[in-house]
């Protein structure tokens, strides 16, 4: 199963105005949770994958993602 | 012979009076000082030591080298007048002291030149941005700007009334017709280009006296196409603010062409910002938030991602852009952005 770490350090609270994957407006105060996918799992995330399959990824291999990122913004908020 | 004998020469302090009977200069000596010479001294109070035994009408005039200004003088028709000697800054400077002693229709002079050495890398003062100083050439697309004065150290921009859009929130779309001042980037009199490796930096201090009159989000920084309404041709980085409307809060950070990150704190005063970039690519502006008591509220940072964006070697501008932070909501006549503003840049070699 692929894997993901977080920079959590790098975790802040801040106003992002930038733009999202589509190209649309991000404009929001925000926590920012730096995902970093190494370089050898990205050929199984990118096999997890498939962007027309609105049941992929698959749960298990989805929540390695949403719990990082959310232990992450977790431990900003709580002030870990 | 007839009419007033002086008892004395006020040259030579003689009694008698002058030689001949005819005019002489009024004395006058500067302490440590001789007509002509040159002398090193710090930044900072200086004071001189007249000796005038004529008791002629002295003047002392201060002026510096780089701009012709003068500098304020305390006590400049006394004998010990005294001014406070510009800092040297990364280039130095030198005053030019003229002390003058005048009666009977004569005067006597001793003029000198006090040279103020450079700072080298510290203590390195930045450039205070007048919008109204006349270097300074606004480009405002759409005609937001009504007015803009400067007194007191802070820009006040008046706007007209227009409505909300994406163009001019630096952050969103793909343009920014927003109004935005721009000069040349001078380093020391060398023109900075996009090749060049430079570091801007930046002190911005909004005003947040009373609530902000209306979704204000603003950007300074480098540019090498400061007239673009294209955002992304714009190519700029620097320091972002943002003050919503009706609040008093200050949000401040790093921005690179179309984005912002800025942290938020209400204790936010002041920030300063350090810009990298050169190499025809943009580095990652970062920067300090600091409260009154200079206790820093927030650091944080922005990765341009923008290599070999172009230019060419093409001239730096540094560009101060005016805009809105949302897009429904653009601003009506009377608004008003405050806020103070410096900057200096510096540049490298051997890299």
């Amino acid at each position: 199963m692929p894997t993901v770490h977080i920079d959590q350090s790098q975790v802040v609270f801040e106003q992002v105005a930038t733009k999202d994957t589509d190209g649309s407006d991000v404009d929001t105060l925000a926590f920012v949770v730096p995902v970093i996918i190494p370089l050898d799992q990205v050929p199984a995330w990118e096999a997890a994958y498939d962007p027309s399959s609105s049941s992929s990824p698959l749960a298990p291999d989805s929540r390695i993602i949403a719990r990082a990122v959310l232990d992450g913004m977790k431990a900003a908020a709580e002030g870990d | 012979m007839s009419g007033i004998v002086p008892a004395f020469d006020p040259a030579t302090g003689a009694p008698g009076g002058p030689a001949g009977g005819g005019s002489t200069a009024p004395g006058l000596t500067v302490a440590n000082r001789t007509n002509g010479g040159g002398y090193t001294v710090t930044a900072g109070a200086r004071s001189l030591s007249i000796s005038n035994p004529d008791a002629a009408t002295l003047s002392t005039t201060v002026t510096k080298a780089s701009n012709n200004s003068t500098v304020t003088v305390t006590g400049n028709t006394s004998t010990t007048p005294s001014w406070t000697a510009p800092g040297g800054g990364t280039d130095g400077e030198s005053v030019q002291v003229k002390v003058t002693a005048t009666k009977g229709g004569l005067t006597t002079t001793v003029a000198f030149t006090e040279r103020v050495i450079a700072t080298g890398l510290q203590d390195i003062a930045l450039d205070e941005i007048d919008l109204t100083d006349g270097t300074w050439t606004l480009s405002d697309p759409d005609g937001l700007v009504d007015t803009v004065t400067f007194a007191s150290g802070e820009n006040t921009v008046t706007f007209n009334t227009v409505s909300g859009s994406s163009n001019y929130n630096i952050a969103s779309g793909t343009n920014f017709r927003g109004p935005r001042w721009y000069k040349l980037l001078s380093i020391s009199g060398q023109q900075a280009t996009t090749a060049m490796p430079i570091v801007l930096v930046t002190r911005i201090e909004p005003d947040k006296s009373s609530g902000s009159d209306f979704n204000q989000r603003h950007v300074i920084g480098t540019s090498f196409d400061p007239t673009a309404t294209v955002t992304n041709t714009i190519n700029g980085a620097g320091a972002g603010w943002q003050i919503n409307s009706g609040s008093t809060t200050i949000q401040m950070g790093a921005w690179t062409r179309s984005a912002v990150n800025l942290t938020t704190n209400s204790l936010n005063q002041r920030q300063v910002m350090a810009s990298l970039r050169g190499f025809e690519s943009l580095g990652s502006p970062s920067f300090l938030n600091l409260r009154s008591n200079d206790v820093c509220v927030g650091t944080g940072a922005r990765n341009s991602n923008a290599t070999a964006i172009g230019g060419a070697g093409a001239n730096l501008y540094v560009m101060v852009a005016l805009g809105t932070a949302t897009n429904t909501a653009g601003t009506t006549a009377g608004d008003q952005a405050i806020f103070r503003a410096s900057f200096v840049a510096s540049s490298y070699t051997g890299i």
